[in-house]
């Protein structure tokens, strides 16, 4: 397992054999969160007129209406959910569920492409970057200091 | 398909009007999605197993109104 240099956090699975392993990490200063998911398995199929993607370490899914267009759907909605759950709970621990038993089933008996995806990407935490700390409510009578 | 959504009590703001990312919100599912003018069968199995909305929603949008204000009727 990788780690980043604070707060590293866990790996998802253990790989099999030669299969590489799945891994997420997250690491802060406080203000500015890396995250970086390595190898994850994502198999793609066309599903009528459109392709989906779905993770499988990562229990996230995409649609697109070419096999270039649903990469890139699934990377962006990765990213911006990771973002998300930086700006909601501080950690991605609530996202990194596994999908369940019968989607690998499904899918794995399905002619579809199966790819290995990483991406590290970089999730600021614009408040305490740019100094900011909330909302000040200031109640009638109360005086402003500049 | 925002408004099947908004209609099954899923928080949707719009993130990208250009690209139709959007973030989803119900409970604990939290995601931003790139939502496409063609969703496929498989996507939208995936929306009833994370969002519990039955597929057919999606063909019939207004069944899912219905739904959600014969519902909220119940309860007043």
């Amino acid at each position: 397992m990788t780690s980043a240099e604070k707060n590293p956090k866990k790996a998802l699975s253990k790989g099999k054999g030669s299969s590489p392993q799945t891994t997420a990490i997250h690491g802060t200063d406080g203000s500015t969160h890396v995250v970086g998911i390595g190898n994850l398995k994502v198999i793609i199929c066309q599903d009528g007129d459109s392709w989906f993607a779905q993770g499988l370490e990562i229990d996230y899914a995409a649609n697109g209406h070419s096999l270039d267009e649903v990469k890139e759907n699934f990377q962006t909605g990765l990213k911006g959910t990771i973002d998300l759950h930086i700006k909601a709970y501080g950690n991605i621990e609530h996202f990194l569920k596994v999908a369940p038993q019968e989607v690998w089933k499904e899918l794995h008996s399905n002619p579809g492409r199966h790819y290995r995806y990483t991406q590290v990407s970089l999730h600021e935490d614009l408040f305490k970057t740019l100094g900011y700390q909330g909302i000040n409510f200031i109640e009638p009578g109360q005086e402003l200091v500049a | 398909m925002v408004k099947v959504l908004r209609a099954k009590g899923v928080f949707v703001a719009l993130v990208d009007e250009t690209t139709q990312t959007y973030t989803l919100e119900k409970g604990d599912f939290m995601e931003t999605v790139v939502l496409t003018h063609v969703v496929g069968k498989q996507y939208l199995q995936y929306l009833k197993r994370k969002l519990s909305i039955p597929v057919h929603y999606f063909w019939n949008p207004e069944m899912a109104e219905a739904d959600a204000k014969s519902k909220s009727r119940k309860t007043e």
